[in-house]
């Protein structure tokens, strides 16, 4: 389910023919550091306001052995009164899908996120913005936890564990308009 | 771990590309200045061939580059890097790459010294002087126009800050450009935006500032800081091709813009940096006002600061509207050019003309032949006998055809009716054959209907009887015999119908065309023109009659008659001439400019702006045809120079910017007409003069320059002391111009204008006091003046000291007139003594009264008796303002009927007290009559305006 929604999401990233709307492509360097490669777009829907659509992923990173796939849809307010100028605050959710093997346990689940953070941007350039953001999300899972030895897909894809914790959130993306 | 690396470099290169972008070359914004040793105080800025600024990879390929200028190697400068030239205000902008790049200010003038900078010493904003190596040879240009010179300067650590410059506003041709320097005073953020609109108000009332409403605006500009520059697109639905102001960064070529009839304005604004401070400097032009208006036209600026919501600092500025126009006083009168009349001679055609005349003749009842012996007959019958007999006897009149047409009344039987009319038509027509051989047609002949009466009782107001015989003609349609019985049974058939309006109805009528052949002679002419003034003559009768007539008033409505009358309907609204004839058009023209009036559209169908595709003036020729249709020699009709030099000399007198956009087509049209020396070449030299030509630049180069001053000098002093006073600038070291001027003045003639140009020359020479007085022997003839003279730049201080010439010489003024208005008694009787009022005004007692009050007033008695013209209107202006500065309410009263008194005697006097409440120092500095003055001015206009 989760990467049904993922490639819908990877294809709504191509689109980017929204009429005289600006729009932004961007890449949190912090994830890409590491080796979570994210990617995302915003779009500016009013004289404040932008939505955007960030995803990232990973497969065995650092020689880790864990996958994790995430969609992040986030609305944005920019108080200065220009969009992708000075300081904004956003307000998101996230989907992600997560199979995490770590310290001989297994957690494999879906989780949503919500989650507010403010952040601002630096103008580079024309086109170039730096993107620096901080925030909390509020994140709700439900995973299958075992360890390595258990043979626990036995029986079924039942979930065994469950919960809410806090989240932080600290990006700091460079996005590019390109038109 | 390849992949690790990967995702490691890329990130790293993101971060870094972001970061690096900053530092591979830097750019730097920088100014010049020329300091001149001698005046150490005054700052030239050099223009840009002159100053070359080169930047360099190291301080090496620096110095070998100067060693290379230094001799003058054309190929020293090779290994540059970048290199520019500042604008006419020094400032630039050069790219220096590398932690080693210099920079180099090299100059072409030999005695300005060179400047070396490396990038650490280098920052935006600096200021780079270089220094005159002792005195320049011979005469050096250094100032142009469009410099702005920096008065007060003070340098802190390399940052200058500019004090703000008032505008100065110079008119010419219709055009006034101001230039203004304005210091904002607020330091922008990053974020930030500084609009800068300029205006132009309309001070109708120049007595009161808060009456000033705005007459134009001019180009808005703009200066963004850098984030708001790079973010402005990013605004919802923005496009930056429909931003206005965005339209204002484009290129000077396309920075004009055109309002109704091709009126193009210049404006621009560059904006400086200072410390704290943003500098703008504005120039802008403004047309379509009136330029002979003596109220002013202040210039000023609103200046806005935005971020990205909202403005967070706002001022404004306005100054004073004064300006200087060099050449309002040029004396500008041509004679009108009277078309060739050769070229435009009109034969006599021959006529074909209809007429149409009615027989009432009395004929027996029931018969065709006429009452005998009635004197209506007789009349009727000579007077037929004599119209063709006429036409006979006249070797030009030929009888073309005759047609006869009768009718019967409608009372009796219809047939008998229809046989009558017939027979008294022929009898008619016998009647004319006696007289001619030419054919002679009963054309018609018919009964009158009922209704013809109903329309003649109608006509003559028997209104209700007219309505009761169209009822019965309507009730019995096409029955005449039933509408007669209804008719005749009518009570005031007998009195009213039967006696009266029948009769009216058996009537005959005839046509006939005649030719008439042309050569009619001037006295048959003017015969009929003294017979009747709206004659339908021909063109070439018009012609001779033009000839003949002395008076101008007269001929301009023959004139005008005749181009209405003559135009040819074939060609109108054709695309040239519009069927109009050329002459009269021309001579009308000539009329109007000998009584000093414009009309622009009179000539313009004999007139095509248009160019051939090789740029040329196009001269069209039209066919010309004779009445048998068949082709004449080409003549011209259109762009002929006569035509070219009125419409020239009536765009010259109206002000209308779009109309003087032809001007320079109208001159090509007489140059192109004419070879070597023509009767117009006075106007044109007066033409190219009136538009800036006096003077080297867009219109004229140097040497067309000086033949126009020299040509326009000529015509009369006033017009000398005119062009040298205009060619008298601050940069004419050897005050040349002002010298030839001032010998001059001994030429002019005795007018107000010579002594306001007198004025000028003596305080341009320092001799205020000379200026004074002959600014207020100006004012003397002609008062009028003080409002120009009020609004004039070139009468006030550059010094800063804010001296003006008219407020000492308003004062002068006041004194002079005091003796103007003083004349000795008629009778010379002792009777009279003079009585001092007051320093400026002394007025004649009866000598009882000095006798009762001896003791107290001083007297004259040696002097001649004198008394106060009481019918001049600075006697009751003068009284009025000694009143006013008396305290209570009797002494307003009497201040007020005596300045309503003077303002009836000479409405002029209006604008003398709205100059004088802020020019005249006896009045201006006191706030209370000052209040009281204005009051009373706007009750008189209250007044007059019921």
């Amino acid at each position: 389910m989760i990467k049904k929604i993922f490639i819908i999401g990877l294809l709504l990233l191509s689109v980017s023919y929204v009429k005289a709307q600006m729009v932004a492509i961007k890449s949190d360097i912090v994830k890409d550091v590491a080796m979570i490669p994210s990617l995302g777009t915003d779009i500016v829907v009013g004289e404040k306001h932008t939505i955007g659509l960030n995803l990232y992923g990973c497969t065995k990173p650092w020689g880790k052995d864990l996958t994790i796939m995430a969609i992040s849809p986030e609305f944005r307010y920019w108080f200065s009164g220009r969009p992708f100028t000075r300081h904004f605050i956003g307000f998101s959710a996230q989907m992600a899908n997560y199979d995490i093997h770590w310290n001989k346990k297994i957690y494999e689940g879906n989780s949503v996120a919500m989650g507010v953070a403010m952040g601002y941007t630096l103008n580079l350039s024309k086109r170039l913005n730096l993107e620096l953001l901080t925030g909390l999300n509020v994140l709700g899972f439900k995973q299958k936890e075992y360890y390595e030895g258990d043979r626990y897909d036995y029986y079924g894809s039942r979930t065994n564990s469950d919960g809410i914790m806090l989240v932080p959130r600290i990006e700091a993306s460079i996005s590019y308009i390109i038109r | 771990m390849r992949l690790r690396l990967f995702y490691i470099l890329s990130s790293l290169f993101l971060f870094l590309f972001a970061i690096g972008e900053l530092h591979a070359q830097t750019v730097y914004k920088m100014s010049i200045d020329v300091v001149d040793p001698d005046k150490p105080m005054f700052v030239y800025n050099r223009y840009e061939d002159e100053i070359t600024v080169y930047s360099f990879i190291n301080k090496k390929d620096a110095e070998d580059a100067l060693k290379g200028l230094q001799k003058q190697d054309k190929g020293a400068t090779k290994v540059k890097y970048a290199s520019t030239t500042p604008n006419y205000k020094g400032e630039f902008t050069i790219e220096m790459y590398g932690s080693e790049a210099t920079l180099l200010v090299w100059c072409e003038d030999l005695f300005i010294s060179h400047a070396m900078f490396s990038i650490k010493q280098c920052r935006s904003g600096m200021k780079i002087e270089l220094k005159k190596k002792g005195k320049a040879q011979g005469k050096q240009k250094l100032m142009t126009d469009e410099d702005q010179r920096l008065d007060q300067v003070t340098i802190d650590a390399k940052q200058i800050k500019s004090t703000e410059k008032p505008s100065d506003s110079v008119e010419e041709d219709g055009v006034m450009t101001s230039r203004a320097t304005y210091v904002i005073p607020y330091k922008m953020e990053s974020n930030m935006r500084v609009v800068v609109q300029p205006l132009w108000y309309d001070r109708i009332d120049f007595s009161d500032e808060e009456s000033d409403s705005v007459f134009s605006y001019g180009n808005a500009f703009f200066y963004d800081k850098f984030d708001y520059n790079v973010t402005q697109d990013r605004r919802m639905d923005y496009d930056i091709m429909h931003d206005k102001l965005y339209s204002m960064t484009l290129p000077d070529s396309m920075r004009y813009y055109v309002l109704e009839d091709t009126i193009r304005r210049y404006s621009r604004i560059e904006f400086t940096e200072g410390h704290d401070t943003i500098i703008a400097h504005v120039v802008d032009t403004l047309s379509g006002y009136d330029p002979n208006a003596s109220h002013p036209y202040p210039f000023g600026a609103i200046i806005k600061v935005f971020d990205y919501n909202v403005p967070v600092y706002s001022t404004d500025r306005k100054d004073d509207g004064e300006r200087r126009s060099p050449l309002k006083f040029i004396d500008f009168t041509f004679k009108e050019f009277l078309p060739d009349d050769d070229k435009f001679f009109e034969r006599q055609e021959d006529v074909r003309i209809d007429k149409d005349e009615e027989l009432h003749l009395n004929f027996e009842v029931g018969k065709s032949t006429i009452v005998a012996n009635d004197s209506t007959n007789m009349k009727q019958l000579n007077k037929l006998r004599d119209t063709f007999i006429a036409i006979r006897e006249n070797e030009k009149r030929s009888l073309v055809k005759v047609e006869v047409y009768g009718m019967a009344s409608p009372d009796g039987s219809e047939e008998k009716n229809k046989s009558l009319a017939k027979e008294r038509a022929t009898y008619v027509q016998r009647e004319i054959k006696r007289y001619t051989n030419r054919p002679v047609e009963i054309k018609d002949s018919r009964v009158a209907g009922w209704d013809c009466l109903a329309d003649s009782l109608a006509r003559d107001g028997y209104v209700n009887e007219a309505k009761e015989v169209k009822d019965i003609v309507e009730k019995f349609p096409n029955n005449m015999m039933a509408q007669g019985y209804r008719v005749a049974a009518l009570p005031y058939y007998k009195s009213i119908i039967k006696d009266i309006y029948l009769p009216k109805l058996r009537t005959v009528r005839f046509k006939y065309t005649e030719n008439y052949e042309g050569q009619k002679s001037i006295d048959k002419i003017l015969e009929d023109y003294n017979n009747n003034a709206n004659t339908l003559f021909q063109r070439g009768e018009f012609w001779s009659l033009f000839k003949h007539i002395k008076d101008k008033k007269e001929l301009e409505g023959v004139v005008r008659h005749a181009l209405k009358v003559t135009r040819d309907t074939e060609t109108e609204n054709s695309k040239y001439c519009d069927g109009y004839w050329p002459y009269a058009a021309a001579l009308l023209a000539c009329c109007y400019i000998a009584r000093d009036t414009i009309d622009m559209q009179l000539l313009e169908p004999f007139l095509d702006y248009t160019l051939n595709a090789d740029g040329t003036i196009k001269i069209i020729r039209a066919i010309k045809r004779d009445g048998d249709g068949n082709a004449a020699p080409i003549v011209n009709y259109v762009n002929w120079p006569e035509f070219a030099a009125n419409q020239l000399i009536m765009t010259l007198k109206q002000h209308k910017r779009s109309y003087k956009n032809k001007i320079p087509i109208l001159e090509g049209i007489m140059n192109k007409a004419c070879t070597g020396t023509t009767p117009y070449d006075t106007l044109m030299s007066f033409s190219k003069c009136l538009r800036g030509g006096y003077k080297a630049g867009k219109v004229s180069t140097e040497e067309e320059a000086e033949k126009i001053r020299r040509v326009v000098s000529s015509t009369s002093v006033t017009n000398r002391v005119v062009i040298n006073l205009a060619m008298d600038t601050p940069e004419d070291a050897d005050v040349k111009y002002l010298n030839m001027a001032m010998a001059d003045t001994l030429n002019l003639p005795d007018n107000p204008v010579s002594d306001y140009l007198k004025s000028i020359i003596y305080f341009r020479k320092g001799d205020k006091t000379e200026a004074e007085t002959c600014l207020a022997r100006c004012f003397e003839k002609d008062i009028t003046k003080i409002a120009v003279a009020s609004n004039d730049k070139d009468l006030i201080s550059n010094a800063g000291d804010g001296y003006r010439v008219i407020e000492n010489a308003i004062n002068v003024w006041k004194n002079r007139m005091s003796d103007v208005i003083m004349h000795p008694a008629m009778d010379n009787k002792p009777d009279t003594v003079m009585v001092a009022l007051s320093d400026t005004t002394m007025v004649a007692l009866p000598d009882s009264t000095l006798l009762a009050q001896t003791d107290s007033l001083p007297s004259t008695p040696s002097k001649p008796s004198l008394v106060v013209d009481e019918k001049h209107p600075y006697t009751w202006y003068i009284r009025a303002l000694e009143s006013i500065k008396k305290s209570g309410n009797n002494n307003y009263e009497d201040a007020k009927s005596a300045l309503f008194k003077c303002f009836d005697i000479d409405k002029r006097y209006v604008n003398v007290l709205v100059v004088s409440l802020k020019r005249d120092i006896s009045i201006r500095n006191n706030e209370e009559i000052v209040e009281k003055l204005k009051g009373l001015l706007s009750e008189y206009k209250k007044k007059s305006k019921k």
